[in-house]
């Protein structure tokens, strides 16, 4: 036994499986998945007392004998964004037969197809990111994933939705899908993530994304997450940002009974903004944490998150939001706020906001509410009409719409507000 | 058409309606006026359902139902109507969804179909311009950030729209400036009608000069202590409540 193994990290072994063995790749990603495959051995899984992990604890999925699969069919999904291009991944696997993206083919496909292009390697490799041993575990067994790159001016002739749909079948399945996304100066795009599941049973899916928007670039990044409540979903995303750019991230979470999306950004460009904005509504046992470490670098730049969360039965949301001004980053603008409405007296909301700052001249605020529904609002519904359970959700709809507003792409924002009304029961006008 | 027989109603254990009587019959317009803290919106909220306001004796029939016990959204069903003296802003929903979901829920509720988008933008758009007030306003949020004077307008279009059976108004003339106060009596006579019923809580005779009651009630200390014709309110704007409680209290 070698001296690395010995020292394997709570968990480990549940995913050996999952390791892939460097073939046909190229030496970079072989040579990644190795040094990625040796953190997560030594680290393992998260416990409740590693930091960032105190609210949700990974420990279940240890036991859980999650496996490998091979690719396999899934249906297709009508688009949210009309006229969307779609791409479809299924446990993973890019599946070209479900996808249209007819006419984007020279910006974005399958992340294997790319494996080649330097700006790929550049991203993925990149150390600027504090280490996460999630993502190290993706980085470590992914069979697939997704990859878009815009040049210089460019822009995407349509939206696109990346619909991630988890099929489970008779044993708990893992898929770890990947994702890199670089825009050159002056692109500009808008990307709909859409996490689904059709059918019944346990899965994992835990997905990375490395994302670099340049100078003067727009990135909307819209992720709706409404899997099963089988599913268990977590996600990485590390951004970069360059001078001028503008990284627009929202996400919706309605499913899974555990999920987390994390997100760490590098504010690297003076005048650069990051919105990291969220809603979510649980109820019953789900779990669903938002994670956040903002990393402003240069000067001027402004960090945006407001998040709100309806919490039913006894659910749990969770959210940390961690900004960081570098010396170098004066004129720092940070804002971070999470909202929460408690709907019953069994469900939980922990905050934990923090700032940690080097520079002097800086404006940054954080904040965190939690309380009831309020009954006024309730009665006024009522007395027109409403019966108890949709007043309700127009209460929960108002309380949610606040983050949804800040959306910066108007069709992106309707459709978040549709699926969260499909959610809810009500109907848009 | 309303019944309101000896009702006693307590607010966080304090007993503020003590043994009302009131009855007001289809077609007609009544007033109840009074001093401050005499029960009026206690009443109102009453009547509405309002959670918290403990019925603890006596009958209220709408219609010939007794509607004690029942939830807010079934006495609106049953053609109930409060229009605040207080309207509640309600953030992140629209106006338009708001009146839509009241009109259709209340549709349902009645056994009629759902109107269309289409339909209900045309009815809206007819309430609205009878009642002088912007669409846009129905793009923003229930109430939130509306003027004073906005707010019971828009409380008047939702009456309109619903068209109830029978309305209570709350003080809906309070924060009116003069145009406003005439186009929303406009909007509340153009509601009369030989099978809708109204109670009209106010302060003010100058509201009562646009809308014409058939009786005016004196409500004081939680209870109706007297009762006339129009004449009752000009004797109430020229003497104040004090002549008349000690009248009664005697
Ligand atoms: N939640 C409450 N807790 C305790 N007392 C209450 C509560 N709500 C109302 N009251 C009391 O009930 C009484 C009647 O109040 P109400 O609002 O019905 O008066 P009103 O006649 O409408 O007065 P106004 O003319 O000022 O609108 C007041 O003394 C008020 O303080
Ligand atoms: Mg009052």
């Amino acid at each position: 036994m070698s001296a690395g193994l010995q020292t394997s990290g709570p968990g480990v072994d549940a995913f050996r499986t999952a390791f892939r063995q460097p073939s046909e790749e190229p030496l970079w990603l072989s040579q990644f998945r190795l040094s990625q495959t040796e953190q997560f051995s030594h680290s393992g899984l998260p416990t409740t007392k590693d930091e960032g992990w105190k609210y949700t604890s990974l420990r279940p999925l240890a036991r859980a004998k999650y496996q490998i699969v091979e690719a396999c069919e899934g249906g297709s999904v009508s688009p949210v964004l009309k006229g969307a291009a779609q791409a479809v991944f299924v446990n993973g696997y890019f599946r070209a037969e479900a996808s249209d993206i007819s006419g984007l083919e020279q910006f974005l496909g399958p992340f294997n197809g790319f494996l080649k292009e330097p700006w790929l390697e550049n991203l993925v490799t990149d150390t600027s990111f504090k280490y996460q041993t999630m993502y190290s575990l993706n980085a470590a067994s992914f069979t697939d994933g997704f990859a878009l790159k815009l040049g210089a001016d460019q822009q995407l002739p349509r939206p696109l939705e990346l619909v991630f749909l988890s099929v489970p079948g008779d044993v708990p399945g893992m898929w770890h899908p990947r994702a890199a996304i670089d825009l050159g100066a002056n692109a500009s795009a808008t990307i709909i993530e859409r996490h689904l599941s059709v059918g019944e049973g346990a899965y994992l899916a835990n997905h990375a994304a490395d994302i670099r928007v340049g100078e003067n670039a727009r990135l909307v990044h819209v992720k709706i997450q409404d899997e099963g409540s089988d599913g268990r979903h977590l996600s990485m995303t590390r951004v970069k940002v360059g001078k001028k750019s503008l990284y627009d991230g929202f996400t919706l979470t309605l499913g899974g009974s555990l999920s987390r999306s994390e997100t760490e950004a590098c504010v690297e460009g003076v005048g650069a903004e990051v919105r990291l904005n969220g809603a979510y509504s649980i109820t019953g046992k789900q779990h669903a944490d938002h994670t956040s470490r903002i990393n402003h670098l240069a000067q001027g730049t402004k960090s945006r998150q407001v998040y709100a969360g309806a919490i039913d039965g006894n659910g749990r949301g969770v959210f940390q939001g961690h900004i960081v001004v570098d010396q170098a980053a004066q004129q720092t603008d940070g804002y971070q706020m999470n909202r929460a409405l408690l709907l019953s007296d069994t469900a939980e909301v922990d905050s934990k906001p923090t700032l940690e700052i080097y520079a002097d001249d800086v404006k940054c605020s954080h904040g965190a509410t939690a309380g009831d529904i309020d009954e006024d609002h309730l009665f006024y519904l009522r007395a027109r009409g409403i019966p108890a359970p949709a007043a309700r959700s127009l209460v929960v709809r108002g309380f949610l719409a606040d983050p949804i507003e800040n959306i910066s792409d108007d069709d992106a924002r309707a459709a978040v507000l549709d699926v969260l009304d499909a959610h809810l029961g009500l109907e848009r006008l | 058409m309303l019944e309101i027989n000896d009702l006693r109603v307590s607010v966080e254990g304090k007993q503020i309606l003590k043994g009302l009587n009131l009855s007001v019959p289809a077609g007609e317009v009544h007033a109840i006026m009074g001093p401050n803290g005499a029960g009026k919106s206690t009443l109102a909220y009453a009547l509405a359902g309002r959670e918290g306001y403990e019925h603890e004796g006596g009958s209220a029939k709408l219609l010939g139902n007794s509607i004690i016990g029942l939830d807010p959204e079934d006495r609106a069903a049953l053609g109930l109507f409060l229009a605040f003296q207080y309207p509640v802003e309600i953030p992140g929903v629209a106006g338009m969804t708001f009146l839509k979901t009241a009109l259709n829920s209340m549709r349902v509720a009645r056994g009629q179909e759902e109107l269309s988008a289409l339909d209900f933008l045309k009815l809206v758009r007819e309430r609205l311009k009878s009642l002088g007030i912007d669409e846009a306003m129905l793009k923003r949020p229930v109430n939130v950030g509306f003027s004073g004077g906005e707010k019971k307008r828009n409380e008047v279009l939702q009456m309109a729209m619903l068209e109830p059976k029978f309305c209570v108004l709350d003080e809906t003339d309070s924060g009116l400036d003069i145009d406003a106060l005439k186009v929303v009596a406009d909007g509340v006579n153009a509601l009369r009608s030989p099978d809708r019923g109204m109670l009209v809580i106010t302060h003010y005779q100058r509201l009562l000069d646009y809308i014409k009651p058939d009786r005016v009630h004196v409500l004081a200390s939680g209870q109706i202590v007297k009762s006339g014709g129009p004449e009752l309110a000009l004797q109430l704007e020229a003497e104040g409540y004090g002549e008349l409680l000690k009248e009664t209290a005697a």
